[in-house]
């Protein structure tokens, strides 16, 4: 404990130097502009970067990229809320309830809880990182592709809780997203799968151009065909704050949040999006009215935003303790630390004391600094909303079409999301929910990769899921969500919705 | 959640019903993707081949799809309502129009100017504007040459990605 | 304010090569506008970060913008038909590495073979591989690993299908006269995870991917794959020292451009990559990624190229992979 603080001390004195302050400002600043602008995200914007870090110190080159990553975490939110286009597949649960908050003109209680739930969430993340790294670095390394693949099965059913119409066309919605995610090369072979024979398929399809389509287009479709509905959304502003009764009231979804978001984060291969679904299908559980999630719950932005940030806070810990990246950017933070000569490990912390510390230090620091930058900036988003939307929806257009050209400077994912945003329409023509599509395509692909790997390395042998004590269990929770999600009473929370609507 | 009042009327047909009709597409999109899967291997030598996930996913989406099509056979479920579709295709026309300028693009013989995003911006904003039923033509003019020289700003200088700006007149 | 200079020079040139009717490029006025360089993955990746690390030298030593432009897709395919089929005038270049330039010939049926299409200008760095075993296999010397793979199939890790992980790992099975078998991954650190986990028995992969792992003890390094020990694990034989005869593997990064380039222009742009090369900064950012720069250019490089695609085809070959 005592260890902690001195650590924690040295960290701070490391990290609230003027220089490393200003680069930690500016990190988060620039994460902010790529998080809200949809399709550029931290991983290009690192990489674009790395030449310019290279003539900081190493200190100050990691404080300032972690800052673009947590910082890009943020602005993702608050696109999803506004416009309802989720960068990242953790956004997708923020868009449910946060955008619907925003069109019951509540866009700035959404705002200022996910801001709020952020700093809190990145605090207590950051003691954890402090004071429980080394035994959650081992947790995180029982996952081997079988515990993965139970994991990624639990995942699927908190897809269906997270649902509120119908349980069949919800789990039709999954199994048809786990079917996207097959299209493209074979990983294993390299084989082309489902793709009709078109180039644009070869290499699979980007969740964010099928988030871009499905979400971001399809609602500009949604909202052209029905103008009314649009223009009631403008009519109503409400508050920019939310009150201390309500951040009272949101204080234990935030904090249950924040746990499941720090323990998945620690595991591989991006764990961490399971955060956000875990953390809303446990408040739904939790909650009096859960026949009112979806329609802009201030809790479902609270729990999973808090989540989201704990999450991409702990997802350093991997990196930290063994010098394991568990996703794209903190792969890139490799690349980063070893050009500037610091070989990743477990020899880091007693090394580079300084250089472990102070960054650990600085998330905390950035994280106030996202605070300070962004409850300003909640008055302009907000004021975003009131721009007429005849000019609101063709700047969306544009900046989703850079962005997707970005992507890979290929101009053929801007017509694929086109299509997906044309089929988006049509299924919310029919009734379906997207979200679950969204989940389903997102955990498909983990849930295929390690499918094949555990089955490699068991020769074949199916028993291989339920041998593993850990994935047994985690087979166990799934079953019994599952059982929850179909029972009668269930079932009759979601009829009463439908009476509702 | 549900648009209007319209979208509770009765469909002109049963198959037009919402909940028929959100069967009949699943079912479509499982023999879609059974058929397109059909000469991928289920097991390999060495564990699960490349056939197992989409083939077996697809009977699944065909199940699911005969399931709501057994439920909604007493009720079909409501009209969809109008689709307005005419209001999509500006929107749809822009992009397009982004995708085929930013870079050029040689379609069977007819070569697209590469006209990079000083002129492919603004080009998207103004046709897809065109979509919504108050648009004002010199309102969105001044709008999109406005929108974008920030969008230059920000992606190309701010942000250093390498997205063609005006190759025909500074190169890049 | 000199940024703004080179452009309207920039703008100015390109101006009067309009009016005089599109002037062949000269070797004395290059570069007058900015070098796409493209590399064949998404930004993020090893040889993306290798690239632009370049690419910022680079433009000192010719004085003239470098943009990096990631054109990924179709297992690097992509890149290799975007510069093949650009104008050979020295303004589109490629860096190349041994996936799409002598391994991806032998798998897929390519509409543009990199031998016939491009032009080897130089070789910027070579990277040797490292022989790991994790706690599932607690062997210590490359003659116990062999001993076990003796007594059962052993299973290794690899970064993708036909990465260089994955190849690495097939020769040494077919030189040393091993069964392995393979399990992929998407990318290197979620199997160096697992291989630390205990899930999988060993991997072949980049230096920068086990090295602090090894050094703390938490993974063994059997053997490095490279003709010479490595600088900063001195310890660690080489393959051919440990007992494998022939076995070599690395993973590579150079610059080519179109088929065509003018002679002068090529010469120019091995002349900046040596001089690049040769800045110590550039020199210890590449050894601190695990590369050694190297000095191969023009048709040198092109014949190395040859006998890398010659040894990787009979690795290929003898596995029997193949992607339809």
């Amino acid at each position: 404990m005592w260890d902690m603080i001195a650590n924690l001390g040295l960290g701070l004195s490391v990290a609230l130097t003027l220089k490393n302050v200003a680069l930690c400002f500016v990190g988060c600043l620039i994460g902010t502009l790529v998080g809200v602008l949809p399709g550029v995200g931290p991983v290009a914007t690192i990489a674009i970067l790395l030449p310019v870090t290279l003539s900081l110190d190493p200190t100050g080159a990691l404080i300032m990229l972690a800052g673009i990553y947590y910082g890009a975490q943020y602005g993702g939110s608050t696109t999803a809320i506004l416009v309802n286009i989720p960068g990242e597949a953790t956004a997708v649960v923020t868009a449910l309830d946060g955008h619907a908050m925003a069109k019951n003109g509540q866009a700035g209680l959404a705002l200022g809880l996910a801001a709020i739930g952020s700093f809190i969430a990145g605090t207590i993340a950051t003691v954890v990182i402090a004071a429980l790294g080394v035994p959650m670095t081992r947790m995180g390394l029982l996952f081997g592709p079988a515990e993965y693949f139970s994991l990624m099965v639990m995942g699927l059913v908190l897809a269906v809780v997270l649902s509120r119409g119908s349980i069949l066309k919800a789990v039709a919605m999954i199994v048809v997203g786990i079917l996207l995610s097959c299209i493209g090369a074979d990983m294993e072979t390299g084989r082309e799968r489902l793709t009709l024979g078109l180039h644009m398929l070869h290499d699979g399809i980007e969740f964010v151009v099928l988030a871009m389509g499905i979400f971001g287009f399809g609602e500009i479709f949604k909202n052209l065909a029905d103008p009314e509905a649009r223009d009631v959304v403008k009519a109503k502003i409400g508050r920019l704050w939310p009150t201390m009764r309500e951040l009272r009231e949101n204080l234990a979804p935030m904090l249950r949040g924040t746990a499941l978001g720090s323990i998945l984060g620690v595991l591989p291969g991006n764990g961490a999006i399971l955060g956000p679904f875990a953390s809303y299908a446990v408040e739904k559980r939790l909650s009096k009215t859960p026949e009112k999630f979806g329609t802009g719950m201030p809790a479902a932005v609270a729990g999973p935003e808090s989540a989201n940030n704990a999450g991409a806070q702990t997802s350093f810990i991997p990196l930290l303790t063994l010098g394991l990246p568990p996703n794209a950017v903190m792969a890139l933070m490799v690349g980063a630390m070893m050009i500037q000569g610091i070989v990743p490990g477990p020899q880091v912390i007693e090394r580079n004391p300084e250089l472990f510390w102070g960054l650990v230090a600085s998330m905390w620091i950035g994280n106030l600094m996202l605070v300070i930058i962004n409850l300003p900036l909640i008055g302009l988003w907000v004021k975003l909303l009131q721009v007429p939307y005849r000019l609101l929806f063709p700047a969306i257009v544009a900046f989703c079409c850079i962005g997707l050209f970005s992507i890979s400077n290929d101009p053929a994912q801007i017509v694929m999301a086109v299509i997906f945003g044309l089929i988006g329409y049509a299924l919310w023509k029919l009734d379906f929910e997207l979200a679950p599509l969204a989940l389903g395509f997102v955990l498909g692909r983990l849930l295929e990769e390690k499918l094949r790997q555990a089955l490699i390395i068991s020769d074949g042998n199916p028993l291989t899921f339920v041998t593993s004590p850990l994935s047994a269990s985690l087979l166990v929770v799934a079953v019994v969500a599952l059982a929850i999600a179909v029972s009668p009473k269930a079932q009759k929370s979601r009829e009463d919705v439908f009476k509702d609507a | 959640m549900t648009g209007g009042e319209e979208r509770h009327a009765m469909p002109r047909s049963p198959w037009l019903g919402r909940e028929r009709l959100a069967g009949l597409v699943l079912l479509g999109f499982g023999v879609l993707t059974l058929a397109a899967g059909a000469r991928l291997p289920f097991f390999t030598s060495g564990g699960v081949g490349s056939g197992l996930m989409p083939r077996s996913l697809s009977v699944i989406v065909i199940g699911l799809g005969l399931l709501q099509l057994w439920l909604a056979r007493a009720n079909p479920g409501p009209s969809t309502g109008a689709w307005s579709l005419g209001r999509a295709i500006p929107v749809a026309a822009g992009a397009i129009l982004f995708a085929l300028t930013i870079r050029g693009f040689d379609i069977g013989g007819f070569e697209v100017p590469e006209l990079g995003l000083a002129l492919a911006a603004p080009l998207t904003i103004i046709v897809a504007g065109m979509a919504d039923k108050d648009a004002r033509l010199g309102e969105l003019l001044i709008f999109a040459v406005v929108l974008s020289a920030c969008c230059i700003g920000i992606f190309r200088y701010a942000l250093g990605l390498s997205i063609p700006v005006a190759p025909w007149l500074i190169g890049y | 304010m000199t940024f703004k200079i080179t452009r309207r020079g920039a703008l100015l040139t390109s101006l009067a090569a309009f009016a005089m009717g599109s002037l062949p490029a000269t070797a004395q006025d290059y570069p007058s506008k900015p070098i796409t360089l493209v590399v064949s993955y998404a930004a993020g990746g090893g040889t993306d970060a290798i690239a632009r690390v370049f690419a910022a030298r680079l433009e000192t030593a010719l004085g003239g913008r470098v943009i990096v432009e990631n054109r990924p897709g179709a297992a690097a395919n992509i890149g290799t038909e975007v510069v093949a089929d650009a104008d050979p005038d020295g303004y589109t270049l490629l860096i190349g590495n041994q996936g799409p330039m002598v391994v991806n010939p032998h798998l897929f049926d390519l509409p543009k073979d990199p031998a016939e299409t491009l032009e080897p200008i130089a070789l910027i760095a070579d990277a040797a591989l490292v022989v790991v075993v994790g706690p599932k296999l607690p062997v210590k010397t490359m003659a116990e690993f062999l001993e076990a793979a003796k007594a059962g199939e052993l299973v290794y890790g690899s970064a993708g299908n036909a990465s260089a992980s994955h190849l690495g790992a097939l020769l040494l099975g077919q030189k040393a006269g091993i069964a392995v078998k393979h399990v992929p991954y998407k990318g290197a650190g979620p199997a160096v995870n697992d291989l630390v986990g205990g899930h999988i028995d060993f991997m072949v992969t980049t230096i920068p991917s086990a090295i602090g792992l090894v050094q703390d003890g938490t993974l063994t390094a059997l053997a490095v794959t490279g003709p010479e020990r490595f600088s900063t694990l001195p310890d660690v034989p080489t393959a051919i020292e440990a007992g494998v005869p022939d076995y070599t593997a690395s993973a590579w990064y150079g610059l080519v451009g179109p088929k065509g380039l003018p002679p002068e222009i090529s010469a120019k742009l091995a002349a900046a990559t040596a001089e690049t090369l040769a800045d110590p900064e550039i020199l210890s950012k590449l050894q601190n990624d695990g590369a050694i720069p190297s000095t191969l250019a023009g048709a040198d490089f092109g014949a190395f190229m040859a006998a890398e695609r010659a040894r990787w085809g009979e690795v290929v070959k003898a596995a029997d992979i193949k992607i339809e």
